[in-house]
This record gives C-alpha cells, structure tokens and sequence, in this order.
C-alpha cells in the first residue's frame, strides 16, 4: 500500500526506545473480562454517543454474563439507530428466543429476514433460527418450510439436515427423513448423519437394515452401550423378544458400568432411559430422566425422552417389553 | 498458590523490557511483510500421513502450480490441476471499482468461491499434494506456470504425519490469545524458537486455541497479527485452529463464513482420522499415536442434545489412540481475566462438554480465551458451579517428575482416570487475573506458551515463558493399571487478593508498521477563533485563515517547533488538521497515534470521533470533564484510533485533533502526534 510519507531510521529508533520508557513508567488496567468490556464500551457511548455496533457489542458481552435483559435493552437501541441491522436482528431474535420469547423471536428473525440479506448462507442461518423457535413453539409444519428453504440455500451444513430429520420425525414423516438424511450424508459426508440414519430407520421400521448398521457400527465402538440400546430396538421390532431385551439389558448395564452417577454424561442417562422405556419399566426410566434434568441443567434437551417416559406412564410396569411394545413405544 | 508475587513479576517485567529493546529495534527496522508477490506468503495446512495442503494468496490472478519431491533440488512432483481449489474476493455487483478491479470480475472469476472481508483483487490457492508417503519430509516451491516465485530455500518443506498408532515422539506447541501484532507476541514466538534450536528439537505441528486476530478477526488482522507474525513456522508446520469469541465477530460456526474459514484448511470428512464432522467448525485428526478433537466453544449449541456434542461422543465412541487431546477456545475453569463460575459459555463448556470429555477418557484438555496461564491437577466431574475441588481430584501433587512425580493414568483410554486442564491464553494479549481457582496447581500471570511432547506412554509438558524460562513442568503416564482415587481435601492453590494500581503493559504501536504523519509534520491549526460547530473535522472543510505549522506545538517548559506563546492564559483548546493518503482502504488493519500531549485530546478521522484521551464529555467549547495529565505519564503515549478503518477512503484523508488544557491558568501545553497504520 502506498502512504504519503514513510519512517526513517532514526524515528523507528527513537519510538522503539520511547516505547521502552513509555512501557515502565505507564499504568493502565488490566484485560478482566466481559464486565471489563462492558465498562468500556459504557464510556465510550458515553464520551462519543451510542452507535449500533458499540451496541451490539455490549451486548454480546451482557449475554456471555447472561444478563439477556440488558442486552436485548442494547440490540433493541442497536435497531433504533439502525433499523436493518442483521447483526442486531439475529443476536436479539436469539435471546428472545433463549428468554422463551418465542413469538417476539419469530417476529424479529422474520423482520431480519425482510431486510433480505444480501448473502444466501445469511438467510438460510436466520432461516433455521426461525425455523428452531417455530419448533419450540409447536409450529412444525411452518418449522419444517423454514428448514427447507433454508436447505435449498445453504446444502453443506450437517446441523441443519438434522434439524429437518427432527422435525420429520416429529411429524412422522419417515421416508422423507430418511431421503433427506440420505442427501445431507452424500453432500456434506457427517458421520452424524449416518447414525441419525440409523435412528431414522428404527423409527421408520426399517429393523433389517438399522440392525446391520448398528452392528458394523458396532465392530469399531468403544462405548458400546447405546449401541447395544439401538440394536435392542432393532431385534425387537424384527420381533427377537429374547435377544432384544438382552441387548437393553446389557445397554443398561454397560452405561452403568461407566457412569460416575454424581457426575454423569447426561448423554449416557438419555440413552439409558430409552432403554428403560423399552424394556417397560418406566419408573426407572423416570428416575434416569430426573437425575439427567437435575445433572444437565436444562429440562429442553430432555424433553423427547420424556416424551416417551410420559406415554409409559400408564403402560403395564409390570409387563416386559415386547416387540408390539416396541413398536408402540417407538420414538 | 501463585507462582509469583505480583512485584516480583513488575521487577522481572522491567528487566525484561531492557532485554527486548533491542530486539524491537530490530523488528521494527526488518518487517515481515510477505515477499512480492505473494499477498499471503505460502503455508501448510490440514496435514495427514499421505497429504498436505500448500495456501498462498496473490493480489490478481496466476497460474498456480506446485512442485514438490524429497530433496530441495529435485522438485520431481507436480500437484495436479484438479487439485486447486482458487478464492477470490472481487467486490459487489453494486460497488464502485477502480477499473484494475473491475477487470477481474470476468464470468470465470466471479464464479469462484469468494473470500470474506480480503482487499479486493486477492486471490487465494489451496493446492493438495496427495500420494506422500507417512512420516517423510518433502520440499516445495509455488510457481507461477513456469516461473518459480517461491525461493530456492529448505525453510519450503514440510513433513508428513507418521504412521497412526506409532509411538515416535512428538512435539507439538499450543498458544493461545496472541493476535495483538505487539511486541509480547513476538517475544513468546522467539522464546519457542530459542528453545526449540537450544534443545535441537523442532516442532510436528502446532496448535493455536483462538483469538490469533484481534479485534474482530477481519482479514487484515490475519493477515498483519497472525500470518505475518508466524511465518517463519507457517511455512512448514501445520497450525491446527479453533475460532476464538475475537475471530467470531466477523466468522461464523454455523454457516463456516468468515475470513477465519477462508484462513484454515481443516478436516472435514474425517480424511485425517476421526469420524468426519461435516463442517470445519469442529473436527479431529490422528498424529501419530494421540487423537486430537477441535471444538467450536464460541457460537455453536454446546448442549449434549445438539449436534456438536453428539459428534464429540460419536468420535471418542471411535477413537483408538494412546492418548486423547481435546482443545477449544473457552476454558471451562478459569479465573484469569474471565471466570468460569460467571460467564455462560465457560460454564456451558463445563456442564456440557467436560463430562462427555471425561466420559470418553480425555487425557488433556488445552484451552485460552483467559489471559493468563492456569493448570489444574489431575481431576475429574469438577461440573458445579461454583468449581470446588473437594472429590474432584484425583491427584495433587504438582506433576512434575523431580518434584511429586509425573500423574498416572491406566495403558490406553479409559473413562474419568482424570483429565489435566491447561489454559493458555498467555500469548500476546494483555495479561489479567480475577481470582484462584481451587482446582488448578499453577497459576502464572506471564506472557508464554506450551510445548509438549509425547513419547510412548509419557506426556510431558512445559509452559516457556516470554524470557524462554520454563515456568511449569507436568508430565502424565499411562501405564500399568491405576485405579483412581477422590480426594476429599485436596491440596488448594492459596486465594487471591487482586492488587490495586496493578501495573500492566499498555498499549504500544504494532511492530510492523509505517508512518503516515511523521514527526515534524507541517499541519494547519487555529484557536482563536475556533469554527463553530463539528464541520472542522472534515476533509472538505474551508481552513483559509488557519495558520501553519511543524508539530510539535506547545508552550511552557520543553522544545518545540511552533511556539504557541499567545495561547498561554486566553486560550485553552488548539484545533489541529493534517491529511494523509491511503490508496487502499481495505488493507488497513489499525491506525493509531503515537503522541506526546498534555492535557487532553479527541482526534477525528474524516469527521469521525476515533479517540478521545482525558475529556469526560461533549467536544470543542463544550468540552467536560477535562483531566489534567499527570508528570508520571508524560512522553509519548501509543493510542489506538478505534474503528478508524471504517471512516477510511481510497486516496485523501483527514485527521482532525483538538487539544485541550485542563485550565487556562496551565503552566503548559504540548501536542505532537505522529500517525501510525500497522502494516
């Protein structure tokens, strides 16, 4: 790059040595985090006025406080003086959508969505957050709509073929999912995708070719407990009762066997109480569940599996698992 | 207990300042811009045992060819065509181009991928070498069809990773935080090079955990603070990234855009081992005989129903190696310049992912994010918040083999043996401390980073300091069969009383830089009467009347070369204007100001308020709050013009500054500014 005048020698000498001086004899603070910053950027609005991106920055050091209050407070200034912001639509449509705002957050991310960002990957990132919070509201269909648009826009993130394949299942749409898990596996190559396949072939009682899946799966596992809670499901519902039961036995016991229950991988508890369901013995399941509510802070991610849980809950504890029960059963 | 009292550290600072004078004069007279005609010197990425990936970026277009073999002389291999892959940032349909750029946006080129916030006109190539053979070094030179660009020199060479699962040593180096483009950073990359060549052991690779391009990880603040800062290393051993919260400003996880995406090239179909990801968000590879898992901790669901989590457990469920290593950005404990028992992100990636972590028998957890270095014992389902470390240790003894001996963990990976904790993000950026956490071992408020080699069933671990003293030893073996034991009263680092009037580094210019005022600089200035209003900032504005002068300007005690004599007791604030030129905007990555003043300043680019130093509030006559500046901070100040690059225009800018005196009874009154732009 050109400039209109370049350093000299004896000027890069003497800021190197005043640099020296100037670096003992100076105080200043300290780097100490996000209340740090936010006091910054306090004086600097104060000092020079409020400008969106001073905003918008202090909110996001609110947010990491979980102060979400303030820093809708900011994003919402942020957008009075910059009423197209996308950076401010999406930050705050998300922390209305955190709050449980649901309907404000809808309104924002469509309004973020009406100043049409110019890039494709934008809209379809604020697509699936609209399509997200339509699904925590219960709105599937309209969720669903959002998930594919967005999918048409932007087809390389797995994230968003696993949302669409929740939302199917959902709303038992079986062999769409497993056709769309099928164009998110070729085109991005998840390894996730290919076990959500598998969970999408239990689900759509596709048993014969899940159970190969999950047993060349299983050759190479190191944590074979919920694989052996998968391959139950299948052998069941191919309607191998003995061998089926066994496996969600075994499952169980193998997650116990490495579960610290003070301290668990709540992942590993979610997995457990599938089992459990199956195996018809909801309270236990409800237990497991609880523990992992209690552990995992945060009764959202739970709530398919007490989805489950709560359709057992007048089933026969007593009963053992049976491949119709399976079926019934069947997230 | 903290490993050095707070004026211990002031006095060794001090001394160490003396030590690196001489070294900035060097640095700063030796800039390391990348050679003509590279816009981005060539670098290595997404290592494997039978591929490598060559990047460079060029201002235009080339003929991008690499040649490759075993020996510097014999460059035998060519990449093959369909083995490029060509970025280009080219501008938008609606932008107004000079015509050199206009130029490039001929069909073929606009339908390249497109790099984010790059100077217009730049064109990146990413060229896979494929079919090496493992554990084998390779030279390379980047040409232009026939014309070679890159030298003939060993430094081009790289080496592939040896066979999975072999147990030779390695040795890789983890910092974090470091992307200031200031003398700190430079000091701990030196301190590693130094010993590195003292021990005659070079690096594998290396690890950086986030934030290597402050402030917001644009391009320029790659390009300037990151790849023009490690060059040297770049050119031949892989980096292997994750996104800190400072690149996340301007990238994204969820949708991969973002100059920190177009920088790295990552594994995304498992190609290096693990279980593919699908995104360069978060990925794993194989080196060797350890099994290495990126997370993205900055912008993705960190909940363990949600797909990053969920790929975490599906790749431990894979993994085979001796030894597992996971890194990310946010530490989950801390109590450096953050704290893991108040922010969320930290306290998610703890509640989260560390018991997927430690479920999936994780030995080594390195983080930054914190600017300052901690390290834990060896622990285990430390989840609560607050951290305690009661029951949640399982060793605390300080892990040094000549000390209380190395942490012993069973042969091959097994779930909740213990994990150590490193965070490191002491590598540049401006170190802080908020507190002890009960679980670490050591805490060290210095600039460093972390070098660690593995070796058949031993980790050892050191963390260097910014003078290349080794400041902390650990070491982990994993042999035999151990059974883990809870301690109920751990041994707990003493608590910490945060001192006042703390001394710290300021802020100092870049190293790399040019000048755009120099001192003495002949500028326009006026203050009676001073223009009404703000239009006296801008470059169009009427300064017929104005007087002019070299800076420095000032009266009282010292020299300068305009007196202001007539000021003294009537007039209490100088207007002062100078324009410099630029002929391209967008490759600017900081301007700021280095200036001796007294009392108080705003400066102004093109109109637009960029700094303002001891006036509390409104401007010119207006002005509130003024603070007289103290004798003990006198001399030249460095002060960064925020956003400055905003305001900025192709060709002729305008920097407008109005000092001010606390009084007008003020005995004195100085102001002399030279404008910096980091290169």
């Amino acid at each position: 790059m050109a400039v209109s005048s370049t350093g000299n020698g004896w000027l890069r000498q003497g800021i190197a040595v005043l640099l020296a001086l100037a670096w003992m004899l100076t105080s200043v603070r300290a780097h100490e985090g996000p209340e740090h910053e936010i006091e910054e950027l306090s004086e600097l609005m104060a000092a020079r006025g409020e400008a969106p991106h001073l905003l918008i920055d202090r909110a996001i050091e609110y947010a990491v406080l979980g102060r979400n209050a303030e820093a809708m407070r900011d994003l919402e200034r942020a957008l009075q003086l910059d009423p197209d912001s996308l950076d401010a639509l999406r930050e705050l449509a998300r922390l209305q959508f955190v709050e449980g705002r649901n309907a404000d957050a809808v309104a924002t991310a469509s309004r973020a969505l009406r100043s049409s960002p110019e890039n494709p990957v934008d809209r379809a990132g604020l697509l699936i957050l609209r399509a997200e919070i339509q699904a925590a509201a219960g709105r599937l269909r309209e969720a669903l709509s959002d998930c594919q648009s967005a999918l048409r826009l932007h087809a390389e993130n797995p994230e968003w073929y696993l949302i669409r394949s929740e939302l199917q299942r959902r709303l038992k749409k079986h062999r769409e999912r497993l056709r769309g898990i099928e164009e998110g596996w070729k085109r991005t190559g998840a390894g996730l995708l290919k076990i959500e396949r598998i969970d999408a072939q239990l689900d759509a009682r596709r048993y014969r070719e899940a159970l190969e899946a999950i047993e060349e799966e299983m050759a190479s596992s190191r944590i074979p407990g919920p694989w052996l809670i998968r391959r139950g499901r299948a052998r069941l519902g191919l309607g191998d009762k003995d061998g089926g039961v066994e496996d969600l036995r075994a499952g169980t016991t193998a997650i116990d066997a490495m579960l610290d229950r003070d301290r668990p991988d709540v992942s590993l508890l979610l997995d457990q109480a599938v089992a459990l369901v199956l195996l018809g013995e909801g309270g236990e399941a409800r237990q497991v569940l609880a523990l992992a509510e209690e552990k995992g802070r945060d009764p959202a991610m739970t709530a398919r599996i007490r989805e489950w849980v709560t359709r057992t809950r007048h089933e026969d504890s007593s009963s053992a698992a049976t491949g119709r029960a399976s079926e019934r059963l069947a997230p | 207990m903290a490993d050095m009292p707070t004026g211990q550290h002031y006095s060794r600072t001090v001394r160490g300042l003396f030590a690196v004078v001489g070294w900035i004069w060097v640095s700063l007279a030796h800039g390391a811009n990348p050679p003509a005609p590279f816009a981005r010197s060539p670098y290595v990425q997404f290592g494997g045992t039978q591929s490598i990936h060559v990047v460079w970026r060029t201002v235009g277009p080339i003929r991008p060819v690499v040649r490759f073999g075993r020996s510097l002389d014999r460059l035998d291999r060519q990449a093959r065509n369909a083995d490029v892959v060509v970025r280009a940032a080219l501008g938008t349909n609606d932008q107004v181009l000079p015509d050199r750029w206009a130029a490039l946006r001929t069909r073929s080129n606009l339908a390249l991928p497109r790099l984010h916030s790059a100077p217009l006109g730049t064109f990146q190539y990413e060229v896979r070498l494929r079919d090496l053979e493992p554990g084998h070094k390779y030279y390379y030179a980047v040409f232009d069809g026939e014309h070679r660009l890159t030298p003939v020199d060993e430094s081009y060479h790289f080496v592939t990773h040896p066979p999975v699962g072999s147990k030779v040593p390695v040795r890789f180096w983890v910092l974090g935080d470091s992307g200031t483009g200031r003398e700190p950073q430079s000091a701990v990359y030196q301190a590693m090079l130094q010993t590195l060549e003292k021990e005659h052991h070079p690096l594998d690779f290396w690890i950086h955990v986030g934030d290597m391009a402050y402030g917001v990880g644009r391009d320029m603040e790659f390009q300037s603070r990151f790849f023009e800062s490690y060059e040297g290393t770049l050119r031949n051993r892989v980096c292997w990234p994750t996104m800190g919260n400072h690149e996340g400003r301007t990238s994204n996880g969820r949708t991969g855009i973002g100059p920190y995406y177009d920088a790295y090239m990552v594994p995304m179909r498992g190609e290096s081992g693990g279980v593919a990801s699908g995104t360069e968000a978060y990925y794993s590879f194989d080196y060797a005989n350890i099994h290495f898992i990126c997370l993205d901790s900055h912008d993705l669901d960190r909940r363990p129903t949600e797909p990053m989590a969920r790929w975490l457990k599906a790749d431990l469920d894979k993994a085979r190696a001796d030894w597992l290593v996971a890194f990310w950005h946010h530490p989950p404990y801390t109590k450096g310049s953050h704290d893991s028992d108040k922010e969320k992100d930290l306290i998610e990636m703890r509640q989260h992912i560390m018991p997927i972590i430690e479920q999936g028998g994780v030995d080594l957890v390195l983080t930054g994010h914190s600017h300052s270095y901690e390290r834990s014992m060896l622990m285990d389902g430390a989840y609560a918040t607050n951290t305690v470390a009661e029951n949640v240790i399982l060793d605390d003894g300080d892990g040094d083999p000549n000390g209380d001996g190395p942490y012993r963990k069973s042969a091959g990976i097994h779930p909740r043996e213990g994990t150590v904790q490193v965070v490191t993000g002491n590598a540049g950026q401006t170190l802080g401390r908020n507190g002890s956490l009960p679980v670490m071992r050591k805490i060290i408020i210095e600039f460093g980073s972390v070098l660690i080699d593995v070796n058949g069933d031993t980790l050892v671990a050191r963390m260097i300091n910014r003078e290349g003293v080794e400041r902390d030893l650990f070491s982990v073996v994993k042999r035999g069969k151990v059974t883990p034991v809870r301690l109920a009263l751990p041994w707990q680092p003493e608590a910490y009383v945060k001192p006042t009037n703390t001394v710290s580094i300021p802020a100092a210019p870049a190293l790399d830089h040019q000048v755009l005022i120099p001192e003495g600089a002949r500028w326009s200035y006026v203050f009676d009467p001073l223009p009404r209003g703000s239009d006296w900032t801008r470059l169009d504005h009427d300064t017929s009347g104005w007087m002019t002068g070299e800076a420095g300007f000032g009266y009282g005690t010292g020299e300068y070369r305009t007196r202001l004599d007539a000021m003294r007791g009537k007039h209490g604030i100088l207007y002062a204007r100078r324009t410099f030129e630029i002929t391209q905007a967008d490759r600017v990555t900081e301007l700021g100001l280095w200036i001796d003043y007294d009392d108080a300043f705003i400066a102004y680019v093109n109109g637009r308020e960029v700094a303002r130093v001891g006036i509390g509030r409104s401007s010119g006559r207006n002005a509130q709050k003024i603070t007289a500046r103290s004798g003990s901070t006198s001399g030249r100040q460095y002060v960064t013009l925020k956003d400055a690059h905003l305001y900025l225009n192709d060709g002729v800018n305008q920097l407008a500054i109005e000092v001010h005196n606390a009084s007008l009874d003020s005995s004195d009154l100085r102001f002399d500014p030279i404008l910096i732009l980091e290169d």
